[in-house]
């Protein structure tokens, strides 16, 4: 991490905090981590000691948690006249853009940390897997990181928040349910064969359900990795283009 | 911002989409060799033992999986999973210097391919759309022997390299171990050929040891064990004459090794024969070797069965109350600290399931070293074993029967050194009628009649010692291998799977696989840890179990009493038109009122039971909603408060 990009990472994560917003999403997400595991799930009726009951809910969870904390990035700048300041400042155009994802992650994964109560309960029950255990947060980070370069760029487009989560929302919806396949009968109504299973190869929950499992692939990986690296890029094209427009 | 200047913009947004498209095109396509492992056991890492057997491959053999992977990507499970089979295929052949080698067949539909795959046996699902979807294995080896996985279940999965090792190690080895098996036990399927499936299809167990081993069945009244028996397996035997003990006596001594299951209480067989009476009266089989192991100096302590409380199994004893699953002690669930760890027999078993058990003990002067694979807790004693006829009042039985014995019990064990036989005068019929064997043997031919039907016995010298050490693991139940006990058996898209609930079926193939001295999968088999259940909530349930036990009993002690004390009163009322006295009234109105107030208690004492696991999800739920939100908030509001603060010290 260069260093323009460590200032706005600081600058950006400490943003966060700074307003009671972010701890409203921190809490909604706990409680309804919490609640879907215990009453949902039915982590305790199980009797198993694993966290499959947490882990099943993330992609669902981060569908509205992630646009949310998204939203703001860009599109807050934008409104407050504050993008032009930032792309004033001497330093890299994309390393501002780093900045601001890389401290939104952070973010994400701090929130993350915070389910550890659950990681202590089912070591008080029983005797879990812990190294599933890991994967699983692990699979859960990276597709966090996936959803936010989504929102991110989504929230590069427009100067609402409020289209920004929606639109946020909406793109991420296409890339979790691209893999159930309701959707892909449905697809291939409309498009060749070939196009439609390619989109399929294209959903978190595949990748996502792979490294929950334990086993952390170097192809998942790689895909999380370029589904991040593409939304960024998108997200730098789109932010030049609008500060070009003014 | 002009038309150019939008698609100017637009550009490098399309070709990185390319770009994404391309790559992820390409990792798709890599081989699956860089992964992390990150399961506890090991779960996706190819293991020793299937290592040591790929390199020493001494033909070539070819695996052809089929893949219908274009079709199955539509099914994310199904998907990832035949990835992973692939994968899996592809590190054997990495892992065998060229001897394995995997052809990867997407079959198209109505293809050549797509026939070879059926005509070899494997099975496919057909989708909504009229697609099928193939994910089978075909294995060969050079003269063209022949094993198929006809289909992956991704149910299987934990058992993915078992299965694949299994195969290879079949069409590798040549020859399977011939098991000569003497049951007593509906173990085989049963019913007209072609319809044998819907008949009866027999136990899971049976077609388990098929899929190992090349099984010779000794009928009840045999009179040769075959020459090319590497094992025998005796499981609940029906009663042995002397001829028969002899057979397998002398079959043990001359190096033959044997894997015993007897049974002082059998259930299979008493519920396998629902409308018959005698039948319920459930057979023994725990004496019939008793002349063996008496020579052995090994004994199964005749008529008992083993009740363990705190291995007990959970059994639901119908009805939808708080009490409707409760701890049977006599049915066992044996967990791996039970077992032995350092035998390969029992190495990898996490749970076995016993049924009214038997215990095995050593004589004193016994010369057999006597290795207890599998015990009892020390929570446990011998009962008589027909507790376990009828059905049993469990209640009854914890409060008045049960004094646990602080020693604990061998349920199975293995048995190795050198014995004498049971027969040390020689075959059993010689003796019986010595001097017309004498005379069948020097007019050859003769020797038809029934003694002399064991000419094969008396064909090769009779030994009064083993020659060299025998090799036994025996065990005092056969229940474990029905089943009910031990395995859950599916019919999914009109296929039988088995899926295992503990490891009962691994015992027993682990026990004749080692006898038979074939190592290379015994690694591999009891890997699969599948259940880790909540000790905590388990240990509860029992610890409150056995504590309201206690007061249950204490106040039904106290309603008979009261009870008693009430019928007595009444009856002492006089007779028609009579008057009681009002102190008698009273007495009786106290004691009714007594009567009610202790059924009232016991009641109660039944909820506490569940009252304390509800309790405990209670307070976890809490804890894990909303412990760390409050704490966020407290921390947030002091944080708050100290910035409002600092100005007004400033």
């Amino acid at each position: 991490m260069s260093r323009a990009t460590w200032t706005v990472f600081k600058r950006e994560l400490a943003a966060y905090f700074a307003t009671p917003l972010a701890l409203v999403f921190i809490v909604i997400f706990l409680v309804l981590a919490g609640a879907l595991t215990f009453y949902v799930g039915g982590f305790f009726e199980r009797g198993q000691a694993d966290l499959q009951s947490f882990f099943v809910f993330h992609p669902w969870l981060y569908l509205f948690f992630i646009p949310a904390v998204a939203m703001r990035l860009w599109a807050e700048e934008r409104k407050s006249g504050t993008l032009e300041l930032l792309l004033t400042l001497p330093i890299p155009f994309a390393a501002a853009v780093l900045g601001k994802y890389l401290a939104a992650w952070a973010f994400a994964g701090i929130t993350l940390a915070l389910t550890a109560p659950l990681w202590i309960t089912v070591n008080y029950l029983g005797d879990p897997d812990n190294g599933v255990i890991l994967a699983g947060y692990l699979g859960s980070l990276l597709m966090a990181g996936g959803y936010l370069a989504i929102g991110m760029a989504m929230s590069a487009t427009t100067r609402s928040q409020v289209v920004a989560f929606v639109l946020g929302a909406a793109v991420a919806f296409l890339f979790t349910v691209s893999g159930l396949p309701i959707v892909l009968s449905f697809l291939e109504g409309w498009l060749p064969a070939t196009l439609a299973n390619l989109i399929a190869g294209f959903s978190f929950l595949t990748h996502y359900d792979q490294i929950a499992k334990g086993i952390l692939d170097l192809r998942d990986v790689l895909y999380f990795a370029s589904v991040i690296a593409l939304w960024l890029f998108i997200t730098t094209v789109v932010v030049d283009a609008k500060r070009e427009a003014g | 911002m002009s038309i150019t200047a939008r698609s100017q913009r637009a550009l490098p947004i399309l070709l990185a989409v390319i770009l994404f498209f391309a790559v992820n095109a390409i990792i798709e396509r890599l081989g699956g060799g860089a992964r992390i492992d990150l399961t506890e056991d090991g779960l996706y890492t190819i293991s020793e033992s299937t290592k040591k057997l790929l390199a020493g491959l001494d033909q070539p053999i070819s695996a052809t999986l089929y893949f219908s992977e274009d079709a199955a990507r539509e099914y994310p499970q199904l998907f990832a999973y035949g990835r992973r089979v692939r994968d899996m295929l592809k590190a054997y052949a990495e892992l065998s210097g060229g001897r394995f080698r995997l052809t990867v067949i997407d079959p198209e539909p109505f293809s050549k391919e797509e026939d070879d795959a059926m005509g070899a046996g494997l099975r496919s699902i057909t989708t909504p759309d009229g697609r099928r979807i193939h994910l089978g294995l075909v294995v060969r080896d050079m003269t063209d022997r022949e094993a198929v996985i006809p289909f992956f279940d991704p149910q299987r999965e934990d058992l993915l390299e078992y299965d694949l090792t299994k195969i290879v190690n079949n069409v590798a080895a040549g020859r399977r171990p011939t098991v000569a098996l003497l049951t007593g036990l509906p173990m085989k399927p049963k019913g007209l050929p072609g319809f044998a499936e819907e008949s009866d299809p027999g136990w899971v167990i049976y077609d388990q040891l098929k899929q190992f081993f090349t099984i010779e069945d000794l009928g009840p009244g045999f009179r040769k064990i075959p020459a090319d028996t590497d094992i025998l397996v005796i499981i609940h035997p029906p009663k042995l004459d002397d001829t028969q003990l002899y057979l397998i006596d002398q079959f043990i001594l001359k190096g033959g090794r044997a894997v015993i299951f007897l049974d002082p209480f059998s259930e299979a067989s008493v519920n396998r024969a629902p409308g018959q009476f005698e039948a319920l009266v459930p057979i023994a089989s725990d004496k019939a070797l008793a002349p063996l192991l008496k020579a052995w100096g090994v004994e199964i302590v005749p008529e008992k069965i083993v009740a363990d409380r705190t291995l007990a199994q959970r059994v639901t004893t119908g009805g939808m109350g708080p009490d409707a699953i409760k701890s049977y002690p006599v049915w066992l669930r044996v967990d791996a600290a039970h077992m032995a760890r350092r035998d390969p027999v029992t190495a990898n078993l996490t749970t076995v399931n016993l049924a009214s058990v038997g215990a095995i003990r050593r004589d004193g002067n016994s010369p057999l070293t006597f290795e207890p694979l599998v015990t009892s807790s020390a929570d446990s004693a011998l009962v008589d074993a027909s507790l376990g006829r009828g059905i049993p009042d469990i209640d009854a039985y914890w409060r008045d029967e049960f004094k646990p014995d602080p020693e604990t019990f061998d349920l199975v064990v293995r048995l190795d050194g050198v014995v004498d036989s049971a027969f040390p005068d020689g075959p059993p019929y010689a003796q019986a009628d010595e001097a017309a064997d004498d005379e069948a043997e020097d007019e050859d031919g003769k020797a038809a009649d029934a003694p002399g039907d064991s000419a094969d016995a008396a064909a090769t010298a009779h030994l009064a010692k083993a020659a060299g050490p025998i090799h036994v693991i025996l065990g005092a139940d056969s229940d474990l291998f029905d089943d009910r006990f031990w395995v859950q058996v599916q019919s999914m898209m009109g296929q039988r799977v088995s899926v295992p609930m503990a490891d009962n079926g691994a015992l027993l193939l682990n026990a004749i696989d080692n006898l038979a001295g074939s190592e290379a999968l015994i690694g591999l088999r009891g890997r699969r840890i599948k259940d880790r259940p909540f000790v905590v909530v388990e240990n509860l349930r029992r610890r409150a179990e056995s504590r309201l036990l206690e007061e249950e009993r204490r106040l039904e002690d106290e309603l008979q009493r009261t009870q008693q004390r009430l019928d007595q009163l009444e009856s002492q009322k006089p007779s028609e038109g009579g008057v009681l006295t009002p102190e008698q009234e009273a007495e009786i109105e106290r004691f009714r009122a007594r009567v009610l107030e202790i059924r009232q208690q016991l009641r109660a004492v039944q909820h506490e039971l569940v009252a304390d696991i509800e309790r405990l999800k209670l307070r976890l739920a809490l804890v894990n909603i909303l412990l760390v939100p409050v704490l966020l908030v407290l921390g947030a509001l002091v944080a708050a408060l100290l910035r409002r603060r600092r100005p007004a010290d400033a």
